[in-house]
């Protein structure tokens, strides 16, 4: 089978290890991975699983798929011991056995949770095995449709009688891949032409016959003519595309009166017509998601008995993730979070009866978590209570002895222990870092908040002083960060917001979500985790470098004594440098409430290293020639800064992946979410206030616009970094912030709008003049599916634009400046 | 060899753990593992589960970071053993018995197989509030070598541990050293 049940996940794990086991010395196995949340923690989850099994491997982050064709020329091609080949989140949609050049004996691992899959990844290719979430099993009659037209194909090219010929399923691969950008276009035009075909052949009884030898469709065996007359010469499709084009051709019937023959063959296509709709149909419904790569991973790790409690937790958050950005519906999600929420229990490694005390923690407010004193008082063994004991023998004393134990590694609060890392099942609000803003920063730029209450205008945030009031909370209490609310407010806040919420209009506030402790550290929650990554994954190696090591371009390290820094930054080391960074960071950060609690000093020290490592290693990146003039000079370091742009997001990748071991890196994503997130509202908020938002037949469009250039702050600009605090450019560089943005204005619109259209916004990204365009259907709470994928492809087709779909998803493009409104024309009569 | 100056007169504590880590321990394999494998330090293998087998702690500390054994942790490491030895020590003025490497074996254990050890926090408390117990009693030691302590000759510090051997070594060698050569000064001077 060339896919995976879900039953049988461990057999592929199994095959992976046996084969690597086989070539002890070499590196048989790839890990590619694209740059989100769910394939950062699926990549981990591997990660471990491989190295506990002594498995060497490699990780590539891919962004595109052009990375992936310069991947797949530097480690795939000529790569003879390469076996395994494992691509998360990446892959699963295209042809891959016509991308990748894959070795002889290598197999194709692909753990993908965007939907619609490759059918001939799935169905056809030996090599290419795609790990089912069950859902490929429902797929019965797709798959007979596709076996159908693959069997038909073979037997009419030797066959005279029937000419339904013509139809193609190998393709050069080579020729599939310098047509690839093509290829995806002319799969919809594939699709545009199965339409027309069915009505074509619907009536052929009337048609008149065309002569066409069937030798010339037959012709070369490659060529596909089509039809419609597009114009364009045929692209091959990768062999798994099944929209057969029968060709207009018939002979004319023979006048022999083989009428029974007739008959079977009109039986025959009509069957065939009904199999092409079946897999047009699964190709047109529009793209949307399955289950995350993680939980796949999770699946997987059960079967083989490995699971962790980070494995988990990292499922957790891929989970959130898919749910936070509207990819699955809130049924899916509970589901899946029901299971995962039994697994909690397996991994509470403090000792004594943690189940107990953890069904009581679940009541307890969401804020006591933080509060570094209380868990302090309850976690402290107390030793002299329990030197009181008379005797000391064995024997008798032992059950009083255990019981004492177990209750004294118990917490009052949240933690339990230094080393606890267990996670707890709670009720979460949909208020974006509720624990890290102060408690109106939190409303106000919260999603949902925004949307339900209308925040753009004064009367919003009018509506949002008021249920601050009515809350009973005093104004000087919600502009602190919340942490540092008065105690007694930070109990109420849930219960107030609970019953407060349905007068706003803000009835579904909660869902459940989990939360993980971290010893004495942040209790942190899933949601608070995703955020985080993605602020990273966007930013983090520039924030980091600026940030963590204390902003040494505008900051004035000078006058800092080293002995500020208090004894909780233990990491500063030995080196009198890496104290007085750490103490220049905690200078700068105390304003922002975080204190010095971070270990600011190991994240600076781990940052410079960082940068050595993978800022020499960019790809391609030019030395010094000597005897260069000034012109190639600029030149040179031109092109370098542009590579080291492109370089620039993998070393964010890697710093994400880091984050999720690292609790403080999380917490410094998380500062830089909530950057990122006051720039989305403000944008999005001047977005609606100033109409910006252009509404067409179809949809809505939006443009947007470069706030006033960078400023001054921080004068050196790093690359491909922040430009500037508040600058909107950061939307055209990034496709999840701007996704974000879309579904802000989107549920925006449709709390306040009458019409329920979809969105299609373009942000414009000034390093390579062209513009990200992402498009956003009307957001139901049941189905999700995007036909946006499609439909840019077709309008792209249309206008012969400059098109690049990239990071992997149909719906995100990106068009040259100059192409921009002729895209959207022709967009607005194909959606 | 040239070690540096620090190295001269003593070890270091990872070298001290790195010693300790040869120490035999039991493991309960949860994988067979059916080859023997042989390396430099010896043969080990084939690990059949559920039946327990003595391996060098480093290797048992190896399988358990891969998921591949449980440790079963010595009779000493237990949270109620070593509650009544701290009271033990606080109660007596010398050093109570413990196992030679005691420090560094728990040390390790309680970091790398928490899960192995009932009530590992107890347990790692116990261990701290004993370490620091016989540390100071070692400085309070201190005071006692004294010239009279030659008229003894010899001073007896029994059940020292070997970090803590390790930790006093150089200052205590080197004092007695000196006082040593007092105390022979003052000899031939009453003479």
């Amino acid at each position: 089978m060339v896919f995976t049940s879900s039953a049988q996940l461990g057999a592929a794990y199994a095959r992976i290890k046996s084969s690597a086991a086989a070539q002890p010395n070499a590196n048989t196995v790839l890990v590619i991975a694209s740059p989100d949340p769910d394939a950062l923690c699926a990549c981990k989850m591997i990660s471990n699983l491989l190295k506990s099994d002594c498995i060497t491997h490699q990780i590539i982050p891919v962004s595109g798929y052009d990375v992936l064709d310069r991947t797949n020329d530097l480690k795939i091609k000529n790569n003879d011991s390469l076996r395994s080949i494992i691509m998360l989140n990446c892959g699963g949609v295209i042809d891959i056995a016509a991308t990748l050049s894959i070795p002889p004996e290598a197999t194709v691992y692909i753990i993908d949770s965007h939907r619609p899959l490759h059918l001939g990844s799935i169905y056809k290719y030996e090599q290419v095995m795609v790990l089912d979430d069950g859902e490929i099993e429902e797929m019965k009659d797709v798959e007979e449709a596709f076996n159908a037209i693959e069997m038909a194909d073979s037997e009419d090219d030797d066959d005279d009688e029937d000419d339904d010929g013509g139809l193609d399923l190998e393709s050069d691969a080579e020729s599939e891949r310098e047509a690839r950008p093509k290829t995806r276009i002319s799969r919809q035009d594939d699709e545009e032409e199965v339409e027309e075909e069915s009505q074509i052949i619907d009536n052929f009884d009337d048609d008149g016959e065309n002569l066409d030898g069937e030798g010339s469709d037959l012709s070369g065996g490659r060529k596909r003519k089509k039809p419609t007359g597009s114009g364009q010469s045929t692209d091959d499709e990768g062999g798994a595309e099944e929209n057969a084009s029968p060709s207009r051709s018939r002979h004319r019937p023979a006048l022999d009166p083989t009428v029974a023959k007739r008959r079977k063959s009109m039986e025959k296509r009509r069957k065939r017509n009904r199999y092409l709709d079946t897999l047009a149909q699964y190709y047109e419904e529009g793209s949307y998601y399955g289950m995350s790569a993680s939980q796949l991973v999770y699946m997987m790790l059960t079967q083989i008995g490995k699971v962790t409690g980070d494995a988990l937790w990292m499922s957790i958050i891929a989970l959130t993730d898919q749910y936070l950005h509207e990819r699955i519906g809130l049924g899916t999600y509970k589901a899946s979070a029901l299971s995962f929420k039994e697994d909690t229990t397996k991994f509470d490694l403090s000792g004594g009866a943690a189940g107990g005390a953890g069904e009581e923690n679940d009541n307890n407010p969401l804020d006591g978590d933080d509060d570094d004193d209380d868990e302090e008082f309850g976690a402290m063994p107390r030793l002299p209570a329990a030197l009181n004991i008379n005797g000391v023998g064995a024997g008798g004393q032992n059950r009083a002895a255990r019981q004492r134990f177990a209750a004294a590694g118990m917490g009052q609060y949240g933690s339990k222990g230094a080393d606890d890392r267990s996670i707890k099942c709670v009720e979460e609000f949909r208020l974006m870092l509720m624990r890290h803003w102060s408690f109106y920063d939190c409303m106000f730029y919260s999603q949902y908040v925004a949307a339900q209450l209308g925040t753009w205008k004064e009367k919003g945030r009018q509506k949002l002083t008021n249920l601050m009031a009515r809350m009973g909370l005093p104004q000087t209490q919600t502009h602190q960060p919340f942490t540092e609310m008065k105690i007694s407010f930070q109990k109420e806040v849930r219960t107030k917001l609970l019953a407060l919420g349905p007068t706003f209009s803000m009835s579904q506030l909660q869902f459940p979500s989990f939360v993980r402790h971290n010893g004495y550290k942040i209790t942190v929650s899933a949601s608070d985790s995703v955020h985080a990554l993605l602020a990273l994954l966007d930013c983090g190696a520039s924030w980091m470098r600026r940030h963590a090591v204390g902003g040494v371009v505008d900051e004035a390290v000078s006058d800092v004594k080293v002995g500020d820094s208090s004894g909780t930054v233990a990491h500063a080391g030995a080196s009198s440098i890496a104290a007085k960074i750490s103490a220049a960071a905690s200078a700068k950060l105390t304003g922002t409430g975080m204190g010095t609690r971070l270990g600011a000093g190991a994240v600076s020290v781990k940052i410079s290293e960082f940068d050595d490592v993978i800022g020499a290693s960019v790809e391609g990146y030019e030395q010094p020639v000597p005897g260069e003039d000034e012109v190639e000079k600029a030149e040179r370091e031109a092109r370098n800064r542009r590579r080291e742009r492109e370089g620039e997001w993998v070393k964010n990748f890697y710093m994400a992946y880091d984050a999720l071991d690292n609790i403080d890196l999380i917490f410094h994503g998380i500062q830089l979410s909530m950057q990122f997130q006051r720039i989305l509202v403000k944008t999005g908020i001047s977005i609606i206030e100033k109409n910006m938002t252009k509404t067409m037949k179809t949809f809505r469009f939006t443009v947007v616009n470069q706030s006033g250039g960078g400023n001054a702050h921080g004068g050196q600009r790093a690359p491909g970094g922040l430009a500037g605090e508040s600058d909107s450019s950061v939307f055209g560089r990034s496709v999840a912030l701007l996704n974000r943005l879309a579904v802000f204005l989107m549920e925006a619109y449709r709390e306040h709008k009458k019409k329920q259209l979809p969105l299609v916004i373009a942000a414009y990204n000034d390093e390579t003049e062209s513009y990200l365009v992402i498009g956003v259907p009307v957001l139901k709470r049941g189905e999700k599916k995007n036909r946006f994928g499609m439909a840019f492809l077709k309008a792209a087709q249309r206008t012969n634009v400059a098109f690049r779909s990239d990071a992997f998803d149909n719906s995100v493009a990106e068009i040259q400046k100059e192409d921009l409104l002729d895209f959207v024309e022709a967009l607005q009569t194909l959606v | 060899m040239a070690l540096p100056k620090a190295l001269r007169s003593s070890l270091t504590p990872q070298e001290i753990e790195f010693i300790a880590e040869n120490q035999q321990i039991t493991i309960v394999p949860t994988r067979a593992i059916n080859d023997k494998f042989e390396l430099l330090s010896g043969e080990f293998g084939p690990f059949r589960p559920p039946l327990k087998s003595k391996v060098p702690l480093w290797l048992a500390l190896l399988l358990k970071r891969k998921g591949k054994c449980t440790i079963v942790p010595p009779v000493w490491l237990d949270a109620e053993y070593l509650e009544a030895k701290l009271e033990e020590e606080r109660a007596s003025a010398g050093f109570t018995e413990m196992p030679f490497m005691w420090l560094e074996t728990a040390n390790l254990l309680v970091k790398d197989a928490q899960d192995d050890i009932p009530h590992y926090e107890q347990v790692r408390n116990y261990i701290k509030g004993i370490k620091e117990c016989r540390g100071n009693k070692a400085v309070a030691g201190l005071k006692f070598i004294t010239i009279d302590l030659f008229s003894q000759g010899f001073l007896n510090l029994d059940n020292l541990g070997l970090m803590e051997v390790n930790e006093i070594k150089p200052f205590f060698a080197k004092a007695f050293d000196e006082m040593g050569k007092f105390s022979g000064a003052l000899a031939t001077d009453k003479q």
